[in-house]
């Protein structure tokens, strides 16, 4: 057709490209695990039959383990709902630029605007895969195999194992006794009990350790000492570092939003006591601080999350806060409240709208440091508990078999890596397109 | 200059107070009993009772703290419970191999980070120019503990160049002063440059960005059209100008380091502060986390009032006052 559809880039940049790339990759996804989606749509009917017939297990779907999860998934929403119509155009779009449509062109590109763009949706993926967790696991990400077969294989390398092989593969350690996937369990155990009518019965099933029961597993990325899938605990790794990344950030955004609202609206004394202390938690160093609260209080998700994100408000708290006292001048905040528009309302009309480039730029260069933090803290084995696997308490525990058995450290460690440089990149691209708006 | 400093110590120690304060309390208020760690849960119970009034636990908690702090201003930081040595002179043991890294760290930092900087600056908007800028982005977000597990597995693993942790080799009592010094040098290498190359990339891409601005400048090209070489231009205007930036990052990194680089030291076994500082946090030694807690906060604090008063005497428009 035309130039825009010469290579993929451009495709990516085109039009409607972000629901483009996220039709290709359900396509893709679908027809790998085309099992997975057919099952947990049933199990989803079957959970809405219940749901209206008012049945007893419902709370399951809120339990406090999978609380944090939801929690996570708004907060994404929320964030895509809020941001995505005014800053797609910003993050996606400049593939324009490059087939030379638009007429201003972009001094932006300048300084590291060149990757921001294919990095915008690389973040996405990751959020992508970290939310898709338990159906792109191809393992359970706790299950110890057996350790005279499984210990320490090789990337690429595959198991037999010979027995009753399961419909679908068991989900995570969360989900296991969640109420969806118990009811995927449940339709799996009825489908198994229609092809084989011995199945519900404890005697051994009749020919289970034929040759048709044979089945060859293969770890993607191999195992680790205790025989796990490492491809499957990068994934929930990446989920929980995501997940306690969102968490903390929007734990501190608030904080640094009511810190420096009130500090630049109120002026005065508040003003210098808030900064005052916002200096003090500056001084103190964050890791040290993060990691004697945690030593103290415990780790759970919660208090990790929490911890977090009281020791990062304070640079989001300045930014807000030297922000609001510049507006605070402006002819048309002077005009709205001679209009007798209470601060509230000013707050919400004018402030917000004009901060939210600043606040949305501070919030993904968090995200990276928050990230990173937890990773630090969890190789520290202060972190996430090791059954649970996170990317920092994998790269703590293959330390001993780093010698022998270099992929069970270096997996967790690229991926890490590669997300935290993916949300510093965009960061920098946001707040160089925001620069040259100003 | 002097009312700088006055008010610069007063608010430190305010600091120092607020932060010692809070993680005292938050060490005897939390549950769990340091009691425990040293005895075994067959121990009778007077035994336990006997050590809990030998460690002045069983006090009231603000009496304990006011001892603490009385004891602390007369240099007395108490006796350590894990070590059962007083604290100072726990601290006294480690604190020089933590300087001996931190230093060697920053040097390294220091070098590499300007030198990429002056090269990307010397061949500005060149393919050197944007992989240097590149490599420096990617590198500064890196986490520590993942550049010193790739320095692990290449140098020390693959290639078995370096030694992988401790400080000295078996036996090192019997060497020489020279092989000593030689052997300590191999054990510094690999958490030194663990610690340096994320904060070089850092400094790297500030250092550019203000180099760039200072050769914008008027006087830049007034000095180049005089005549001036390439060299002089730099050592006696592009350098004194963009320093400032550099400093006050490296102000807040010493003090961090020298408090102990936590990650890297556990990562390394290196003997200093962030691993007593990770032992005394898990054994719950009161009296050495507080003192930990000083030395580090003292540290900090210095180092960046001093990064503030280089950056005065750097750049004398930002004249404290």
């Amino acid at each position: 057709m035309n130039k825009r559809f010469l290579s993929v880039w451009r495709v990516i940049g085109g039009q409607r490209p972000a629901s483009v790339v996220l039709a290709v990759v359900f396509i893709l996804f679908s027809l790998w695990r085309w099992k997975v989606i057919l099952m947990s749509c049933v199990s989803l009917l079957l959970v809405l039959l219940v749901f209206v017939g008012g049945g007893t297990n419902i709370s399951q779907c809120l339990r406090p383990g999978l609380f944090e999860y939801w929690l996570a998934a708004f907060v994404w929403m929320l964030m895509a709902f809020l941001f995505g119509k005014r800053y797609a155009k910003i993050l996606l779009g400049s593939g324009n630029n490059m087939s030379g449509g638009s007429g201003c062109s972009e001094p932006a590109n300048e300084e590291g605007a060149r990757f921001g763009h294919p990095a915008v949706l690389v973040l996405l993926s990751y959020v992508f895969v970290a939310m898709m967790a338990p159906l792109l696991a191809p393992h359970d990400p706790t299950a110890q195999g057996d350790l005279r077969t499984t210990r320490l294989l090789k990337p690429l390398e595959s198991r037999v194992t010979i027995g009753k092989t399961p419909l679908i593969e068991k989900d995570g350690p969360e989900m296991t006794s969640a109420f969806v996937p118990r009811m995927l369990e449940h339709v799996n155990g009825y489908l198994l009990q229609l092809k084989n009518p011995y199945a519900h019965h404890d005697a051994p099933m009749p020919g289970a350790l034929n040759e048709h029961d044979r089945r060859v597993e293969v770890f993607f990325l191999g195992t680790d000492d205790l025989g796990r899938d490492v491809f499957s605990r990068v994934i929930y790794g990446l989920r929980i570092s995501v997940l306690i990344g969102t968490l903390s950030v929007a734990c501190s955004i608030l904080i640094a939003s009511l810190v420096g609202f009130v500090a630049g609206i109120q002026g005065g004394w508040i003003d210098h006591v808030l900064m005052r202390i916002t200096d003090l938690f500056i001084a103190v160093p964050s890791l040290f601080l993060v990691i004697s609260l945690v030593a103290f209080f415990g780790n759970s998700t919660t208090l990790l999350v929490l911890v977090l994100g009281t020791t990062g408000w304070m640079g989001v708290a300045r930014i807000i806060r030297g922000e609001v006292a510049i507006l605070n001048e402006r002819e048309f905040i002077s005009a709205s409240r001679l209009l007798g528009r209470s601060s509230l309302q000013i707050v919400r009309d004018h402030m917000i709208p004009n901060l939210m480039p600043a606040i949305v730029v501070a919030m993904v260069l968090q995200l990276g440091n928050v990230i990173l933090a937890e990773a630090a803290l969890s190789f520290l084995g202060l972190g996430i508990q090791p059954p649970t696997p996170s990317l920092g308490n994998m790269i703590g525990e293959s330390l001993p078999y780093l010698r022998s058995a270099w992929w069970v450290g270096i997996f967790p460690g690229i991926i890490l890596s590669a997300l935290v440089v993916q949300a510093n990149l965009v960061g920098e691209r946001l707040q160089n397109t925001g620069r040259n708006r100003a | 200059m002097i009312a700088f400093i006055q008010r610069r110590i007063f608010s430190a120690s305010l600091l120092l107070g607020g932060m010692l304060t809070l993680i005292f309390f938050a060490a005897h208020l939390t549950p769990g009993d340091p009691v425990n760690v040293f005895l075994s849960p067959n121990v009778p119970q007077n035994v336990a009772n006997e050590l809990r009034h030998q460690f002045g636990l069983d006090q009231n908690i603000v009496l304990q703290f006011g001892q603490w702090v009385r004891n602390a201003l007369t240099g007395n930081l108490g006796i350590s419970f894990a070590y059962r040595r007083p604290v100072l002179e726990v601290i006294a043991a480690v604190l020089p191999n933590t300087a001996v890294l931190a230093i060697t760290a920053i040097v390294f930092e220091l070098v590499l980070g300007l030198f990429f900087a002056a090269v990307a600056v010397r061949r500005h908007n060149s393919i050197v120019d944007t992989m240097i800028r590149n490599a420096a982005l990617v590198v500064s977000t890196q986490p520590t503990f993942w550049v010193g597990l790739l320095l692990l597995a290449m140098f020390s693993f693959a290639f078995g160049l370096l030694p992988s942790s401790q400080m000295h080799s078996l036996g090192a009592e019997s060497f020489s002063f020279g092989a000593n010094l030689f052997d300590v040098g191999k054990h510094l290498v690999l958490p030194a440059c663990t610690i340096a190359i994320p904060g070089s990339g850092a400094i790297c891409l500030y250092f550019r960005q203000s180099l760039l601005k200072v050769r914008r400048e008027e006087y830049m090209t007034y000095a180049h059209s005089v005549g001036l070489s390439n060299w002089a231009l730099f050592v006696y205007y592009e350098l004194p100008n963009a320093l400032p930036p550099v400093i006050s990052i490296l102000g807040l990194e010493i003090g961090t380091l020298l408090s102990g680089a936590i990650v890297t030291e556990t990562l390394f076994a290196w003997p200093g502060m962030g691993r007593l500082t990770v032992l005394a946090l898990s054994a719950r030694d009161y009296p050495l986390i507080m003192g930990c807690t000083l030395v580090s906060g003292v540290f900090v604090v210095v180092a960046n009032m001093i990064a503030d008063l280089l950056y005065g005497t750097v750049d004398p428009r930002v004249r404290m006052t």
